[in-house]
């Protein structure tokens, strides 16, 4: 062992090392494997054209989601009550 | 390909397990960008500071674009009506409401790699797909011409004339995304964010007596006199000025648009955290920068047009003035630019056209298209005379507040869905958190309704 080495101070965390990187836009451009693989699998445009699935809604999350939705068609008419009224007091 | 449990069945024959099909123009520009976040990673010296400033964005974006022109005005108007006391924590604790939404929100685009938008239409189906876009596009819609309403409140202090004032914003909007790189926009939008912070030394100028903030802030008083209705219609605003649906649909796709990855989630909520840390900041100084009106017994009721800056010269000096006018032009146009992206992100989405900010106009003329033509029409409503520009902009908040609680359903029905979250799902302590906010918001919604039928 070279006697540098040993005399290294001890590092907290090691650094991720960087491998095979592109320079930049570049030669990603030139390499698309080394841009795929960058990426995850399902973060490029390709995956992403696969849907996801219909997840069924269990009883209880369609009365809520009805629920709310009655709730904010009367929150609407009232908002809209309140700006007729604010516009015949002004 | 990788496809998660949700998509198998969807999936086309022969693509479980395929290699990766051609990159797109989309796909180089995000592994570009993935690219510096290796580098940094990697880095032997300063690694923590380069990736904040590699991740800082889609937090910090989404909360000061939240510190709009109508925000801004509440809380300038909650100071000028009812000085320090009980509103100023009303205006801290919706943003910690908020940072719970959001860190959902960011950590569920992180994990998906899908925008709000697309993820409610392929889980829940088109009919609650489309009512969650019919909210979507009218609280955008009113919340983008109340942008305008600000820029034009604000450069109205310069002697700017409305048309010039709106055209110019509108200016700033386009050349913002015609970058063709999500980089650029968001570099771009972080910069004129950063004028947000103008209302901090106006708050300085204004001399808040500062034992009595702290007083308010830890005590809530003293309590506000006055009618009921008025009280909780600036609650509702002001919490409408700070949790809102366009948020939710545009983090999330920001931090798509980003390459944020399940890795990146830690720095992601740092990211969020610094958004919330700095609006909540700039909130207090925008109330308290309007508290001279208060403690001089001004009625702030002539200030709601955005005549803050004139009527507060007397006590903040010119400079004073000048800078809350600025930041009032500031939040409008921050707000105006990622408010329409909001839009453009959700109907790329729905449509299943490209929607990302790294593509070049030409490529994705549909999302652009929504972009611009969102603005322009929201600008030109402001242009039309005789428009109730204060009736929109008083309701502004108030809806948004109101059509909350669905938005946040959606987000925990999907961020708690094991099939797309996967071990990312929601804790317990997340999920109280969340349905204690939905709680809140549809008590303050019914007490809002109560006091409309009873007064």
């Amino acid at each position: 062992m070279m006697p540098e080495e040993k005399n290294e101070p001890q590092k907290k965390a090691a650094p991720e090392p960087l491998g095979a990187t592109p320079k930049g836009r570049e030669e990603l451009e030139l390499r698309p494997e080394l841009a795929a693989e960058l990426l995850e699998p399902d973060q490029v445009v390709a995956a992403k054209r696969v849907r996801f699935g219909r997840r069924p809604l269990k009883p209880w999350e369609r009365a809520l989601l009805w629920a709310l939705r009655v709730y904010v068609v009367a929150m609407q008419i009232i908002v809209v009550l309140a700006v007729i009224r604010a516009l015949r007091g002004t | 390909m990788n496809f998660r449990p949700a998509q198998r069945e969807l999936a086309p024959p022969g693509a479980l397990g395929a290699p990766p099909a051609e990159l797109t123009h989309e796909d180089l520009d995000r592994a570009a960008d993935r690219l510096r976040v290796k580098r940094a990673r990697a880095a032997k010296r300063l690694r923590p500071l380069w990736l904040l400033w590699l991740f800082v964005g889609p937090g910090v974006l989404v909360f000061l674009g939240e510190n709009d022109a109508p925000s801004m005005l509440s809380y300038a108007t909650t100071g000028a009506r009812y000085g320090i006391g009980f509103f100023l924590p009303i205006i801290v604790v919706p943003f910690a409401m908020a940072f719970v939404i959001q860190e959902m929100t960011m950590r569920l685009g992180a994990v998906t790699h899908r925008g709000h938008a697309e993820l409610i239409f392929d889980r829940f189906g088109k009919f609650w797909g489309g009512f969650a876009m019919a909210d979507l596009v009218l609280g955008n819609f009113l919340t983008l011409a109340t942008e305008f309403v600000g820029v034009r409140a604000g450069a109205s202090y310069f002697g700017i004339r409305p048309a010039i004032a709106v055209g110019f914003a509108l200016l700033v909007v386009f050349a913002a995304m015609l970058t063709g790189r999500y980089w650029t926009w968001e570099r771009l939008a972080l910069g004129l964010a950063a004028f947000n912070l103008l209302f901090i030394p106006v708050a300085l100028l204004a001399h808040p007596p500062w034992h009595a903030v702290g007083r308010a802030l830890f005590t809530w008083s003293p309590l506000p006199h006055g009618r009921a209705l008025d009280i909780l219609v600036l609650i509702m605003s002001d919490l409408g000025a700070t949790v809102t649906p366009w948020m939710v649909f545009f983090q999330q796709s920001a931090v798509v648009d980003k390459g944020e990855q399940p890795r990146d989630i830690t720095i992601g909520r740092v990211d969020t955290m610094m958004g919330m840390g700095l609006a909540a900041v700039c909130g207090l100084a925008a109330a308290l920068a309007a508290t001279p009106l208060f403690l001089h017994g001004m009625s702030a009721a002539a200030f709601e047009r955005g005549e803050f800056a004139q009527a507060l010269r007397p006590w903040i000096g010119n400079v004073g003035a000048t800078l809350f006018a600025l930041g009032l032009i500031e939040a409008g146009l921050l707000a105006a630019i990622t408010i329409s992206a909001s839009s453009a992100y959700a109907f790329g989405e729905v449509l299943g056209v490209g929607h990302s900010l790294n593509w070049p106009v030409r490529k994705a003329a549909p999302f652009y298209l929504v972009l611009m033509g969102s603005a322009a029409l929201a600008a030109g409503l402001v242009l039309i005379p005789h428009v109730p520009l204060v009736a929109i902009a008083l309701v502004v908040n108030v809806l948004a507040t109101l059509e909350m609680p669905p938005v946040l359903v959606f987000l925990l029905m999907l961020v708690n869905d094991r099939e797309l979250m996967g071990d990312q799902v929601n804790d317990s302590g997340a999920n109280f958190a969340a349905i204690a906010v939905v709680v809140i918001l549809v008590l303050c919604g019914l007490a809002y309704a109560g006091a409309m039928l009873t007064s």
